[in-house]
């Protein structure tokens, strides 16, 4: 699965939920959606004004996991 | 809040079909009762007849809850709701139970517009259970926009 790193990137740049909602133009909702890792998908320019507003690379704010939970129900089977 | 007034109407009427209906349905027996007086039909199967169109009353005022609930949520600007799905879904099974209740109906009585009300409700259930599959592909595709920032 891939989780968002949002809020460890916005702790290292020391800058709050509400100031980046100002400056990438997105509804403090959705970005919470965004931080707790609930949006089903992420558009490119939602990705690229994140990147830029933070300085960081998408990598930094997108990491995939591997999910045990359904390497153990594929062993299961 | 919707401004349409074609909404606003449209709801006004429901309103004003679903308290009439449930008048209606509460004095079926006294209905039947004067119009056996002119139609002997009424007055030959009093029983049945009421059992019948109360039943199918009752049904109808079920889907016309329904129908209510839905047209609260287009009224609030957001429709595609699963509790929608599920109203459709309802409103289908009323509207075929309605359907049986006027087959039965023709044991008693063999008329054009019975056959007709038979064939109208059966096709309204098909069609509202047909769109219950549209509307929860639907709820899915909202879910999914919603939830893509």
């Amino acid at each position: 699965m891939i989780v968002v790193n949002l809020d460890v990137v916005m702790a290292q740049r020391k800058m709050g939920l509400t100031e980046l909602s100002e400056q990438v133009d997105l509804t403090m909702a959705n970005l919470s959606i965004l931080k707790n890792n609930k949006a089903k998908a992420m558009r490119f320019t939602t990705l690229d004004a994140i990147c830029e507003v933070l300085n960081c690379q998408p990598g930094d704010i997108l990491e995939y996991v591997k999910e045990e939970k359904q390497g153990k129900e594929d062993k299961d089977e | 809040m919707s401004r349409n007034p074609l909404v606003r109407i449209t709801k006004l009427l429901l309103d004003f079909m679903f308290y009439f209906g449930i008048l209606i349905c509460l004095t079926v027996p006294f209905i039947f009762k004067v119009i056996g007086r002119y139609y002997t039909i009424f007055e030959e199967f009093y029983l049945p007849f009421c059992i019948i169109f109360m039943v199918s009353g009752v049904f109808a005022l079920l889907l016309l809850w329904e129908l209510r609930k839905i047209f609260k949520t287009v009224m609030l600007e957001n429709p595609f709701l699963v509790e929608n799905v599920v109203s459709l879904q309802r409103m289908g099974i009323c509207s075929f139970v309605i359907s049986i209740c006027m087959i039965f109906r023709l044991v008693f009585i063999i008329t054009p517009a019975e056959l007709l009300l038979v064939g109208v409700f059966l096709i309204a259930g098909l069609f509202s259970i047909v769109l219950s599959l549209v509307f929860d592909r639907a709820v899915s595709y909202k879910e999914e926009n919603d939830l893509t920032i």
